[in-house]
């Protein structure tokens, strides 16, 4: 079973990354102390609803800054707890039968998606599998609407339509969760070439599973941007999320070439790997390449790598393709807790903070299920709404 | 006789299959004894015995797939016998029924089972008397109050379609009797059973050159009960031709002895006595339908159809199996009589078992007739035809022929019924000797 | 005011409305640009309104059909050329399972106005790769529309229909009769779907079909009011999805007979709904069963002997009608 070799090497490398990483993290941070008070984008899970929406984090995004502060590094703690107390809340939703079909959670991976929507801008666009649940919440869509999408009320994000897999919050820029591995690949693509087709300085940021690598879309789409690219037409950002499975399929069992960010020099794309655990690698990343892409519409891959230390799917046995102690392993990086030990060591917070921020999400949570729960299903005429747009709205009924 | 059936294990079993006979015929068998083993959808299982006795016939053979509650087998008690039904499957040719005995007879046609659920197909294409029309024809005649019985179908097998009836409309055929007159109502229970309706009916057009006559009482009780039997009564039917020489003959002589007693038999009274006596195996057709079942009646009562000006009415002639020629002819004549004199009782036309309608004096070469509800069958007799025919060495000799044709009940007598009775009055009636036994 | 004008003409000059018309329109498929257009639909556009709109792609169906998708999310409004409509198989799970149901799961959040279009069916010698009718694949799927169009006008007026239309259209193009002329009408004509013509008038049998068997009903109309004196109505379905009931119901109404043609296999195809809708709709009219005629029941064979054999003849309708008026086939 060649799974625990491998493995290792994709710690090695990440340690590699990291270490690289660190020697500059230190002039960073003095920089970043200096210049950000805080970039949150946005209340969504926070609890501190004193927070600016947009505007002054924006701003000092806008200024370029790389960095972190350590009051945003506690907001986006917040975040990252939220959503860990969100998906939480969602196995046990599903256990209890209100959450039906396929559920996927985001625990482990929270520093992906948290990271890289620091370089989200109004205007962009994220697109991404099924695996969506953070990024509509980073996004501010509210934890109660989404809740109750899963639960299949009409109070749902997207009326009840489309569940766990399907999350839709166009406002904020979120242009869906797909559910066939790969199939939203082109329409990321599309959308990029809208943005820049349409003359903004807008972006895409196209999430996808290391399992769509092997996708007949995957490469298509990837193709079709590098060659838009060439003009300047094509301002996507890759965010391979490399969770190390597809399914219970590790990479190495699906593809020779176990690069995935090389697999975008075949067409012709820049790419690089982050510590997708490492909070602020993934937003110094980000934040970077972002900025690359808004100037040249030239698409851009990062592959973070990460790891999914929840199973699959709610119904996924895992330790029939992964050992108990390579989880355990994993677990040790988990980017909440290397976050959470980051801001003790600098005396940024104090244990006691850290647990009113933990049930500060956990009761933003519980009132999100509350809702759900307490929320009416969609009404039956519901059910021929949305299949066509315009005069034709109810063509499909019969 | 105790059967022995295929028991339902299950909420969901329909059948079961018979695995293995674990005992043989003739054995004996007390209650409780395994007699076979049996596989369900589920489960394989022994089969007890609910009954002492002997392993009197096992019908089911091994590996067959039966329906639940149906007889596998039968245990007989002490001097009883295998039941006629149960014999059914034990095999037989056709024609060793037509040479076999009563019984046998009965019990060896039952191989021919494709001919249970199929009536003989009719040339007009109206198998079980049911139309097939195309539905528009439907519509239009129910629009136009058409009776589709009178209308021949051009379309393939037989089926009326739209310039069928849109010719029939046009020449005026196919009308029906108003059906909102003042007629008796059904029988409640009746109705609803039979889900009678009247028809939609037009306007009179009153043009010139039209006259507008009522129905009498007799024609609307006739149509009605007409018109209930011919859409309520599956109706199949079966032709015989039947060569008359040997009656002609017989009639001759036994008219010249009869002559002095002032008696004359007529063709009818044969062809009566004929139908009589071949009924004693085909009980099924000398029976009523009624609301409880199917009542077979050992004794024949043969009404007969008597045209009158205003209608027709059929008395009966009670026990007619019993009764000889003379005697036949001696009371069809005077009920016939009495009948065109409007001086019958009650009693002397009502519940007749089976009915005889004769056109053979207008020179009709065949008809089929409506049964004449609760009856099982009508038998309509038609006109004697003269023409050359073979004889058993192939040489061309003058023959005399005449259509018989069946009508009988679907819910209580299948085709094969049917085909064989007909058959048996065939004989009958090319051997007139035999309605002297 | 009308014109005559190939279908090939009448197609180009929809879309070339449309460029001008609505700055977000954007054409893209294979060889559409530099090459001209493999049908020479596109021929030239390219130098009129540049690369960014006349977008050549490469030979990837999924790729840029899925990219349109994104596209028609975002505002714009692809019409996307399939080489042939063989190979969006391909790309069927971009139109069924992106453009089709998007605007379904998104909770009407999105909505995809796009056109694929292309040339359907077969009557070339393509042989069995390349030769399919569609209708009946893409009409099945709810949140689709689906048209066939036959005439060079109603190509024109269909496509500026599809083009303006929020959805994603399925624009089934008649490969055949490129080079076919017919008047058009000038200026916008803009068609509705769901609305079928009657190409030919008649009282004692329906003929109903869609695309190029459209054609051969009207031979086989004129065979038979010769030949036999029937005088049968033809239907143009033009749109597959939706389906003008209506026009097919009051014509059966009229002529209590139906025969249904389609170039595509039988089995579960629009010759079957067709039947079904008139014995739902019209039962109490009819004097025969529906007929259907259909394709054989084979992959498409090259040799032209066997390709004439593998679709409706004149011959197999002209009985069929015959037979449903319950005369005697010749």
């Amino acid at each position: 079973m060649g799974k625990k070799p491998s493995n290792r090497a994709y710690i090695w490398a990440l340690r590699a990354i990291k270490c690289a990483y660190e020697a500059a993290k230190s002039a960073i941070l003095f920089v970043v102390r200096r210049v950000v008070p805080r970039g949150g984008k946005g209340p969504s899970m926070s609890a501190e609803n004193g927070h600016p929406e947009n505007g002054e984090a924006q701003e000092a995004r806008n200024e370029g800054a790389v960095a972190t502060g350590t009051d945003r590094l506690v907001d986006l703690y917040h975040e990252m707890v939220a959503i860990r107390a969100f998906e939480e809340a969602c196995q046990r939703g599903f256990r209890q039968g209100k959450i039906g079909g396929y559920l996927h959670v985001y625990i482990g991976q929270e520093a992906v998606a948290t990271g890289f929507l620091q370089a989200f801008k109004e205007g962009d666009r994220v697109i991404t599998a099924y695996r969506d649940h953070a990024h509509a919440l980073l996004l501010g869509s509210d934890p109660k609407n989404v809740m109750a999408e899963l639960y299949g009320k009409s109070t749902g994000i997207v009326k009840g339509k489309g569940g766990s897999m399907h999350l839709f919050d166009v406002e904020r820029g979120l242009m869906g969760g797909y559910g066939i591995v790969g199939g939203h690949i082109p329409l990321g693509v599309g959308l990029a070439y809208a943005q820049r087709y349409h003359e903004t300085d807008h972006i895409t940021q196209l999430y996808l599973g290391d399992g769509s690598i092997s996708t007949g879309a995957f490469h298509e789409a990837a193709n079709l941007a590098g060659l838009w690219g060439k003009d300047g037409l094509c301002p996507c950002l890759f965010v391979v999320e490399n969770n190390q499975y597809g399914m219970g399929t590790s990479v190495e069992r699906t593809t020779a070439m176990t690069d995935l960010a090389a697999k975008f020099d075949a067409y012709g794309i820049e790419n690089e790997k982050v510590d997708g655990m490492d909070l602020e690698a993934v937003i110094e990343c980000a934040e970077r390449v972002a900025e690359q892409i808004r100037e040249t519409g030239k698409p851009y891959a990062v592959e973070a790598l990460t790891y999914r230390t929840a199973p699959h799917g709610a119904a996924d046995f895992f330790e029939k393709y992964r050992t108990k102690e390579e989880i355990e392993e994993w677990r040790q990086r988990d980017p909440i807790g290397l976050l959470e030990k980051k801001l003790l060591e600098q005396n940024v917070v104090d244990e006691e903070r850290l647990d009113e921020i933990k049930s500060e999400a956990k009761e933003t949570v519980n009132e999100a299920v509350k809702f759900a729960d307490e929320s009416d299903e969609p009404p039956i005429e519901e059910l021929y709404t949305d299949v066509y747009a315009g005069a034709d709205e109810y063509l499909g009924e019969e | 006789m105790p059967e022995v059936i295929m028991p339902k294990m299950g909420d969901a079993m329909e059948e079961g299959t018979l695995v293995k006979w674990l005992k043989s015929e003739g054995d004996e068998v007390s209650e409780g004894d395994a007699i076979a083993e049996i596989e369900t959808d589920k489960v394989t299982l022994e089969l007890e015995a609910e009954d002492s006795g002997t392993l009197a016939q096992l019908i089911a053979d091994e590996g067959q797939d039966i329906p639940v509650g149906e007889a596998i087998a039968f245990i007989a008690g002490e001097g009883e016998e295998v039941p006629e039904r149960a014999a059914g499957e034990a095999g037989g040719a056709e024609a060793e029924a037509e040479e076999g005995g009563d019984g046998e007879a009965q019990a060896q046609t039952a191989t021919e089972a494709p001919e249970r659920e199929e009536a003989p197909a009719q040339a007009d294409g109206r198998p079980d008397g049911h139309f097939r029309a195309s539905p528009i024809v439907r519509r239009l005649a129910e629009e136009n109050n058409l009776d589709l019985s009178q209308i021949e179908g051009s379309g393939p097998a037989g089926r009326i379609v739209e310039r069928d009836v849109r010719a029939a409309m046009e020449s005026g055929i196919a009308q029906k009797t108003d059906g909102k007159a003042d007629v008796e109502a059904p029988q409640p229970e009746q109705a609803q059973m039979q889900g009678f309706q009247p028809a939609r009916l037009p306007e009179p057009t009153e043009e010139p050159g039209t006259q507008l006559v009522e129905p009498t009482r007799m024609m609307q009780v006739i149509g009605e009960r007409m018109t209930e039997s011919k859409q309520h009564v599956p109706h199949f039917y079966a032709t015989v031709e039947v060569k008359m020489d040997a009656v002609m003959e017989l009639r001759k002589q036994l008219n010249a002895q009869l002559e002095a007693e002032g008696l004359k038999l007529s063709v009818n009274d044969f062809v009566m006595k004929a139908c009589a006596v071949a009924l004693r195996n085909y009980p099924n057709l000398n029976a009523l339908y009624t609301t409880r079942g199917v009542e077979l009646h050992e004794k024949v009562d043969m009404a007969m159809a008597v045209a009158l000006d205003q209608g027709l009415i059929t008395p009966v002639i009670r026990d007619i199996a019993s009764k000889g020629l003379a005697q036949i002819s001696r009371e069809s004549k005077d009920l016939a009589t009495r009948a065109r004199e409007g001086g019958l009782k009650p009693e002397e036309y009502q519940g007749g078992t089976i009915t005889v309608s004769n056109m053979g004096m207008f020179g009709i070469e065949s008809f089929t007739a409506i049964i004449n509800p609760p009856q099982a069958a009508i038998v309509a007799v038609s006109s004697i035809e003269r023409r050359p025919s073979y004889d058993e060495n192939g040489e061309i000799v003058p023959g005399s022929f005449m259509k018989l044709t069946l009508s009988a009940d679907h819910r209580i007598a299948n085709g094969r019924d049917g085909a064989m009775y007909m058959a048996e009055v065939k004989k009958t009636l090319e051997n007139p000797v035999l309605l002297m036994v | 005011m009308a014109e005559t004008k190939t279908y090939r003409e009448a197609l180009r000059e929809a879309m070339v409305m449309e460029l001008d018309r609505d700055e977000n329109v954007v054409l893209m498929g294979e060889d559409i640009g530099v090459y001209g257009g493999t049908h020479l639909i596109t021929d030239g556009l390219i130098d009129q309104y540049g690369p960014k709109r006349i977008i050549d792609t490469p030979i990837s169906e999924l790729g840029f059909t899925g990219a349109a998708v994104g596209m028609a999310m975002e505002g714009m409004r692809p019409v996307v050329e399939m080489m042939t409509w063989n190979f969006s198989f391909l790309a069927t799970d971009q139109i069924i399972q992106n453009a089709a149901k998007v605007r379904y799961f998104s909770g009407g959040q999105v909505k995809v106005p796009m056109v694929i279009r292309g040339p359907n069916g077969g009557g070339v010698q393509l042989s069995a790769q390349h030769t399919h009718s569609m209708e009946n694949l893409y009409g099945h799927y709810p949140g689709l529309k689906v048209v066939a169009p036959v005439t060079p006008n109603d190509v024109k007026g269909l496509m500026l229909t599809a083009i303006r239309d929020d959805n994603c259209v399925i624009f089934l193009e008649a490969g055949a009769l490129y080079g076919t002329k017919g008047e058009v009408e000038e200026g916008d004509n803009a068609i509705p779907f769901g609305k079928a013509r009657i190409a030919r008038k008649g009282s004692d049998v329906t003929l109903v079909s869609y695309g190029r068997q459209v054609n051969l009903c009207l031979r086989v109309a004129d065979t038979l009011q010769e030949e036999d004196g029937v005088s049968a109505e033809v239907i143009d379905l033009r749109s597959i999805r939706p389906f003008d009931e209506d026009t097919v119901v009051e014509s059966v109404e009229k002529t209590h007979r139906a025969v249904a043609v389609q170039e595509q296999w039988r089995w579960f195809g629009v010759a079957s709904e067709v039947a079904a809708i008139i014995q739902d709709r019209a039962f109490d009219y009819l004097d025969a069963p529906v007929e259907r005629v259909s394709g054989a029941e084979v992959p498409a064979p090259y040799a032209r002997n066997l390709e004439l054999a593998a679709f409706p003849s004149d011959k197999q309708v002209a009985n069929a009608a015959r037979r449903v008026l319950y005369m005697e086939e010749k």
